[in-house]
């Protein structure tokens, strides 16, 4: 870049969740939860130490610092702290409030250092200080002053200002319905008509960007917190140049990576085989994996002559997978799932009185009335007892809660079908 | 599974027994029947059945083959075949066919599990476990049991599962359940939750704190000022008095210094000169004192020491006379030692010269001989006595070999030979010899002969004795052997046919005798009823009536008397009959019916004792055929029994068999005794060539020693030649060895006289001996050592006595310089000389030491004098300054001066410590103010604000306090992670729950549906079975009853029976026979519902239909027949009739015959 005029360069990153707690069955393992514990946290911790490193000129927080019902002050603390050390070393901090800060009771207690901007519910556009002399950069913002934004948020940003850079901040679901959304909801083309050079959003937690008249990011969640936020996670380390270009770095900076691990055990009839199968998959993922540590959920598929004995044996498959990932080294299990079959030929032999009773079971007995009413009984007598927190097991709805119960019913069926068949010495 | 074949290796009475089922065949039924009277090993059959597949049980089969009892067999397993042996053993009592042993799964993975037990009382039937099962299957226990009542065999444990999984569902979560882990986790969660809630901050709570802490600091920060303000007037109040003494003080100082003001000021450095000065002036005079002393005592010394001039000029050459004199002592002593020596040494060799005779020798060098002159001589001297020896050697070697010689030949002599080497042909002839006894040897010792005539005489012993065994018949084995005898076939065909024929006849008298009884009871029978009942048959009715008819037509065609009473009897005994039959309606009835039993039985005996008689001409007929088929083989065979020609058969392959073997052995005696007698003729003909005559007819023993004795002989007189030859050779070598060592002796006389004469020992006349210039060598060894010694001890006393003249010279000379007068003994004036230098050198040094000293001295006064005068001039400017008269009055002056700068000094401190303690600048000011003050007022004024100040200083601290608590408060907030690892924590638990849950619902759910469907499997399967077991029983019954039924009488089900008449009967109330058929018909649907959902197992039944009449069994083997389709049936049985019965139900079962004790045939 020599010769050339310093280019504005800061790290770009929304939904951070502080606080927001990993949701993993894997965390029963005491050791696991000490070193991926407090992730988002952590996280938060190396995208500051990002800056630092860089010497960037800003950070810009596009919404969502914390859970809509996080109350705690600590949480706050922490964030404040973490800025202040930016502040300290010259960097600015811009944010907007997304639709959980908007909940939040916190951010109205908490005091920023003064390096930290904080867009309220009007725009604004704030001259950004360069370190290092160079073209003039505007930022833009504008905050969710409630949780709830049914309209687009673009048009009500101020004009951009000729002859800067500028970018406009903002949390929005870029392609959401106007009707149904209620994050703010715009559309591509409004960001590119818009006159500004870089749009960084925040709300959506899997990451994409853009170019075209306007570069547009939205940078994912920095950390995943749980197995429907898996895959690699990161913030953006942008440079702008004066003329508006923007060159785009993706960083990891999350400690714990979230990965479903398929395993084909089609054919396979062999355990060591299958168990085999199970820890090369395990060892792909961690090799693509980016993050300090692989959270793994197995999902066994396929027609197998093992199918009843993985299905009965699960937690067996779960121990050896748990001993593959100890060998492949930050690497953990989550759960071990299957919905494996036995292949059409052992499937049903006739005469064959499991498979009678397997007939039974999926032709007449689950769909019954009469089942239905037993299930109904055991399932109101078990939600009776449910902490509240629990409560919404199944579901929030009439629909997904029918759904889930028939789902639990065949599988709890297969399940003991597969211990049934065991009982006879067969299952493989 | 199938059993292919059972092997009764070593069991029960068994030894080698076999029974082989053959291949089951496609599409047919595999039924087999499996018959043998009593003590047949029926029951042993079936036990070692069971054996096999399940272990060797009991020890009841043991009585004969204790621990080494054995069954083995041929299993199809899945479409292979599979060899067991089952030995009795603890463990690894299952081998395959290779004696390898096997796991017990190989046969019990095809039982589908069920035990010994279950198979012996479902498939494995006799009366006792057909009864027991049966009984077992009704009261709904055993497999059968429940399968009829509750489940299917596959699903009977299957409710048990069930119950575990319910269990395992519990144990999350069960009404009314303290312990579950679902009450854990809410109850982890409720801790965590309150443990958050402790040590967390809300949002709420911090703007509390916030608020707190700033009215805190507010409070502090205004009682911290009012105690500033306090303080500063306590401080004023406390200046003011202190400041008050300090004013007296003043004054004080300024009293003192008004006598001092007059002092002029002298340098202040003249404070500290002044004792130097007086000290320097005191040290000077001592020293001064000291030194003039010590100077006049110096000169004095150098005045009294005079030097000795002469003495110091020698002083130089002391060093040379000292080495002389050490040399004239040596000599003195040493030169009388050795002028003795030199004697010594003369004497010594003179009596060298004596010894070799050369004592008047001039030049007594010359008789020293070289040394390599000495060398030759004495290599010479070594050689000659290995020549020496030598000579002798070679002498009597040559001696020994010619007499060697001389005895070899004499005893070749004795022995009859010459010297000359045999023939060829002589050779030869040994060779042929020793060739033809070695063959002849190899031939007795090979025994051939003998053994092949043992085999001859065993081989036609064995022929003669068979051939006898065929009489009547005599003749030779080729007229024997070319007889046309009837085929197998034929023969196996009479027999049979006569077997058959035999049961023909014993069956048809048997039914002849049993129906002849029949008729003559059943006669018997209608007798007694006519007698009893007075009813005549329907015969003597009809006679009556026919003689009532006939009186009437004689009456009507007379119309008299007679007739009419002959009619009128007639009619009355009709009218009595027929009123007696009318009356007796039912002794009539009987009468009738065994009239009909008896006409029947008469025709069936009729046509058994036609059939006797058929079965009996045709026997006559076989007979007949057998005999005329063994009279065509030979007339005398014709009258042989019918059964015995096919023992005679036996017997002529018997014969024909020995007399085959019979041939070879011949033959092979015929060889050996050829091959015996050629080597008997070869080896008498060697003996002649060799001139040895003997026969060839001699024998063996006879030839082999002839031989021996010639080759021995022949053997001898080679050694005997061979040793004359080496004699002559040997001589020849030892002549040769003589000549040589010859030569060598007169070489070494030549050399010996070359070397003497080389040097003065040739001189003499004669070369000297050997000996003589060995003792000379010895004698002059020592002589030129001797007078080289001599030579030194001369040279060494000439030099010692030119040292002592020098010494002698050199005194001399030294006495004369000092003027001293000479001596004799240069000794002793030397010494006296050395004294007198050694003198004067020492008066010399001290006298330069002294002069020396005294220079030093005189140098140092000088220094004190100057010192002394510029010390007296700085004395002079102090006493001039202050006009005193001495140093001391001076320090008086210059103490007073000091004393008044010190108090200007305190003057000075004491108006500065006023200005600063009442904080001003102006001293005179100061002094001023002062003086109006009031002591007491301002004591009372201090207290007053010291108390209040102390009071507002606790409030302020107490402020403080609660001021930082707040701020603590607030702090303690942090931005520590706590909290969020709780929740995290929680939200662990939290899933843990869910997991649970879910877990929990699918175990119930899937146990409910599961529960559900067995329900109404059961419900299926139990219909299917007693729909079986229903139609099984109404064949059985022959449709006596219509169906089984499951009728439910208090707790629980139980089967009862529905005869076709109506009605129902529990098993119980049925007769022994009709209930076997129940439990029969049982076993035949649960092995059908069986096979169903398993691989088929043998149906095994051991005479269970003893209790069935003849058509029922007869339905038994129809549904038998029907199993057999689905897997092997095997039924046993001692009674010939239910063999037929099942060959003529179903015509492609197999039926195995067993015997007592003898190994079963198969197919007969």
């Amino acid at each position: 870049m020599e010769g050339q005029i310093a280019a504005y360069r800061f790290v770009h990153t929304a939904d951070v969740h502080l606080d927001s707690p990993l949701r993993s069955l894997a965390l029963r393992n005491t050791e696991l939860a000490e070193l991926i514990g407090n992730a988002t946290r952590k996280a938060f911790e190396r995208t500051i130490n990002l800056c630092l490193d860089e010497g960037v000129d800003a950070l810009l927080l596009a919404g969502d610092l914390y859970d809509g019902e996080q109350t705690s002050m600590k949480t706050a603390r922490f964030l404040a702290e973490q800025l202040r050390k930016l502040g300290e070393a010259g960097i600015a901090t811009f944010i907007v409030r997304g639709n959980h800060d908007a909940m939040s009771k916190i951010t109205r207690e908490l005091t920023f250092p003064d390096s930290v901007r904080v867009f309220g519910g009007r725009p604004e556009a704030v001259p950004a200080a360069r370190r290092s002399g160079g073209f003039p950069v505007v930022v833009h913002g504008l905050s969710f002053a409630q949780p709830a934004a049914p309209e687009s948020l673009v048009g009500k940003f101020r004009e951009p200002e000729s002859g800067a850079v500028n970018i406009g901040l903002m949390h929005s679901s870029v392609g959401g319905s106007p009707r149904h959304d209620r994050y703010a909801p715009c559309s591509l083309a409004e960001l590119h008509d818009s006159g500004f050079q870089y749009w960084a959003l925040g709300h959506i937690h899997k990451r994409w960007e853009e170019k075209g008249r306007a570069t547009v990011v939205m940078p994912g969640i920095p950390q995943g917190r749980d197995i429907n936020e898996a895959g690699p996670k990161s913030v953006s380390l942008v440079a702008i140049g004066d003329d508006g270009s923007a060159e785009i770095e993706e960083r990891v900076v999350s400690i714990a990576q979230f990965e479903r691990v398929s395993v084909n055990a089609e054919g396979i009839g062999d355990w060591t085989a299958l168990v085999g199968e199970v820890g090369q998959a395990l060892r792909r993922a961690r090799e693509s994996a980016g993050s300090d540590h692989l959270v793994a959920r197995i999902e066994i598929r396929g027609a197998s002559p093992l199918a009843w004995k993985i299905r009965r044996d699960l937690d067996a498959v779960k121990e050896e997978a748990e001993i593959w990932a100890s060998r492949v080294g930050n690497c953990w299990i989550e759960k071990v799932e299957t919905d494996c079959r036995p292949p059409p030929a052992e499937g049903r032999v006739s005469g064959d009185p499991i498979g009678e009773l397997t007939g039974l079971l999926n032709e007449q007995v689950l769909t019954s009335p009469a089942f239905k009413a037993e299930a109904d009984g055991i399932i109101r007598e078990l939600q009776a007892v449910l902490p509240p927190e629990a409560r919404k097991l199944l579901g929030d709805d009439e629909t997904s809660i029918e759904a889930a119960i028939a789902l639990l019913a065949e599988e709890g069926a297969a399940d003991v079908v597969a211990r049934l068949q065991s009982v006879r010495g067969g299952g493989a | 599974m199938r059993l292919r074949r059972l092997d009764l290796t070593r069991y029960g009475m068994f030894s080698g027994g076999s029974v082989d089922f053959g291949e089951a065949r496609e599409g047919l039924a595999d039924l087999h029947i499996i018959h043998g009277p009593n003590e047949a090993g029926k029951t042993t059959l079936v036990a070692a059945y069971l054996d096999l597949l399940y272990g060797i049980e009991t020890t009841k089969y043991a009585f004969l083959h204790q621990n080494t009892m054995q069954v083995g067999g041929a299993l199809e397993i899945g479409g292979r075949l599979n060899e067991f042996i089952r030995i009795r053993q603890s463990s690894g009592s299952l081998l395959d066919g290779q004696n390898r042993p096997v796991p017990d799964i190989a046969i019990r993975a095809e039982l589908g599990g069920i035990e010994r037990d279950g198979y012996r009382n479902m498939f494995s039937l006799d009366d006792d476990s057909l009864e027991k099962g049966g009984d077992e299957i009704l009261n709904s226990r055993g497999d059968l049991g429940k399968l009829l009542f509750s489940a299917s065999t596959g699903l009977a444990e299957l409710s048990d599962q069930l119950g575990k999984i319910r269990a395992e569902a519990d144990t999350f979560y069960k009404f009314h359940g303290r312990q579950t882990r679902l009450a854990q986790f809410k109850d982890d969660l409720a801790k965590l939750k309150a443990e958050r809630e402790r040590i967390d901050t809300q949002a709420a709570r911090f703007a509390e704190l916030k608020a707190a802490r700033s009215e805190a600091e507010d409070r502090y920060r205004a009682a911290v000022e009012a105690r500033g303000k306090t303080q500063v007037e306590l401080r004023n109040a406390e200046r003011r008095l202190a400041a008050l003494p300090l004013l007296a003080r003043l004054r004080s100082i300024r009293a003192q210094l008004v006598p001092l003001e007059s002092l002029p000021d002298a340098p202040e450095a003249w404070a500290e000169e002044l004792p130097r000065l007086i000290q320097d002036d005191l040290r000077l005079e001592g020293r001064l004192e000291i030194c003039a002393a010590r100077i006049r005592e110096l000169e004095d010394a150098i005045a009294g020491r005079t030097l000795d001039a002469a003495a110091l000029a020698i002083a130089g050459r002391m060093e040379t006379l000292s080495l002389l004199r050490a040399r004239h002592i040596a000599a003195e002593e040493d030169i009388p030692r050795l002028d003795g020596e030199d004697t010594d040494a003369e004497a010594k060799i003179m009596a060298i010269l004596t010894a070799i005779g050369r004592s008047g020798e001039a030049d007594r060098n010359r008789l020293v001989l070289e040394a390599s002159t000495v060398g030759t001589l004495r290599a010479l001297m070594e050689q000659r006595s290995g020549i020496v020896t030598a000579l002798a050697t070679a002498a009597d070697e040559l001696e020994e070999a010619e007499a060697a010689l001389a005895d070899a030949s004499d005893r070749l002599r004795e022995a009859g030979g010459n010297a000359a080497a045999p023939s060829a042909e002589g050779e030869a002839a040994l060779a042929a010899l020793l060739g033809a006894q070695a063959i002849a040897r190899n031939v007795e010792q090979s025994g051939r002969l003998r053994s092949a005539k043992r085999l001859w005489e065993a081989a036609r012993e064995a022929f003669a004795v068979s051939l006898g065994e065929l009489k009547p018949w005599d003749g030779t084995a080729e007229s024997l052997e070319g007889m046309a005898v009837p085929g197998k076939d034929t023969v196996e065909g009479w027999k049979r046919d006569l077997e058959d024929i035999r049961k023909k006849i014993d069956r048809h008298a048997g039914e002849v005798e049993t129906l002849t009884t029949d008729m003559r009871r059943l006669a018997a029978d209608g007798k007694t009823i006519s007698q009893s009942s007075g009813v005549i048959g329907d015969a003597a009715a009809g006679t009556l009536r026919a003689a009532r008819d006939d009186a009437w037509a004689r009456h009507r065609s007379s119309l008299d008397e007679p007739t009419a009473e002959a009619f009128e009897s007639a009619l009355r005994r009709d009218d009595a009959a027929v009123a007696a039959r009318l009356s007796h309606a039912g002794e009539l009835a009987e009468l009738r019916q065994t009239a009909r039993e008896l006409a029947s039985r008469e025709a069936q005996s009729q046509r058994a004792a036609e059939l006797l008689q058929e079965a009996e001409s045709r026997r006559v007929e076989i007979v007949g055929e057998i005999a005329a088929a063994a009279g065509r083989l030979d007339s005398r065979l014709a009258e042989i029994a019918a059964g015995q020609l096919e023992a005679w058969l036996a017997r002529r392959d018997k014969v024909l068999d020995a007399w085959r073997k019979l041939r070879p052995v011949e033959a092979e005696l015929n060889e050996a005794r050829q091959e015996s007698r050629q080597a008997a003729a070869r080896l008498a003909s060697a003996l002649a060539a060799a001139g040895t005559a003997a026969s060839a007819e001699a024998g063996f023993p006879e030839l082999l020693a002839a031989a021996d004795l010639a080759i021995a002989l022949e053997t001898r007189l080679g050694q005997l030649r061979d040793r004359v030859a080496a004699g002559q050779n040997d001589l020849r070598q030892r002549k040769r060895a003589h000549d040589k060592r010859l030569a060598e002796e007169a070489a070494w006389t030549r050399s010996w006289e070359a070397a003497c004469g080389g040097c003065w020992l040739g001189e003499a006349a004669a070369t000297p001996a050997l000996d003589a210039v060995r003792a000379i060598l010895e004698a002059i060894a020592e002589l030129g050592p001797a007078l080289a010694g001599k030579a030194g001890l001369r040279r060494r006393i000439d030099g010692m006595e030119r040292d002592r003249k020098a010494h002698g010279d050199l005194v001399a000379a030294l006495a004369g310089e000092l003027g001293l007068a000479t001596a004799d003994d240069p000794l002793a004036l030397g010494g006296l000389i050395a004294e007198r230098v050694s003198e004067a050198g020492l008066v010399k040094t001290l006298r330069d030491e002294a002069e020396r000293d005294l220079a030093k001295e005189q140098s140092q006064k000088r220094l004190l004098d100057g010192e002394q005068q510029a010390l007296a001039k700085a004395k002079a400017k102090m006493t001039d300054f202050f006009g005193a008269a001495s140093l001391e009055e001076v320090a008086a002056r210059l103490n007073a001066l000091a004393t008044r700068r010190e108090l200007a000094g305190q003057l000075a401190g004491a108006r500065e410590e006023i200005c600063r303690t009442l904080g001003v600048q102006d001293a005179g000011q100061a002094e001023a103010g002062l003086d109006a003050l009031d002591q007491a007022g301002l004591d009372l004024e201090r207290d007053a604000l010291d108390r209040r100040f102390h009071e507002e200083d606790l409030a302020c601290q107490e402020l403080h306090t609660a001021f930082r608590k707040a701020a603590e408060a607030l702090e303690a907030v942090g931005g520590d992670s706590q909290a969020a690892e709780i929740e995290e924590k929680r939200r662990t638990v939290l899933l843990e729950l869910e997991d649970g849950a879910r877990h929990y619902l699918r175990l119930r759910l899937g146990s409910a549906a599961t529960e559900l469907a067995l329900a109404s499997y059961r419900e299926q399967h139990r219909s299917s079975m007693l729909e079986n077991a229903s139609e099984a029983f109404s064949t059985i019954s022959r449709g006596a009853y219509a169906r089984l039924e499951a009728q439910r009488r208090k707790e629980k089900e139980i089967l009862v029976a529905i005869p076709s008449a109506g009605g129902s009967k529990e098993a119980d109330h049925l007769s022994k026979g009709t209930r076997f058929q129940l439990y029969l018909a049982l076993r035949v649907s649960g092995y059908r519902e069986f096979v169903r959902s398993r691989p088929p197992v043998p149906f095994v039944s051991d005479d269970i239909m003893e209790t069935f009449d003849d058509f029922r069994a007869e339905q038994a083997f129809r549904l038998l027949a029907e199993m057999a389709r689905l897997g092997q049936v095997i039924y046993l049985t001692h009674h010939p009739h239910l063999c037929a019965i099942a060959g003529k139900v179903c015509p492609e079962a197999r039926i195995h015959h067993l015997r007592p004790s003898v190994v079963p045939a198969s197919g007969c």
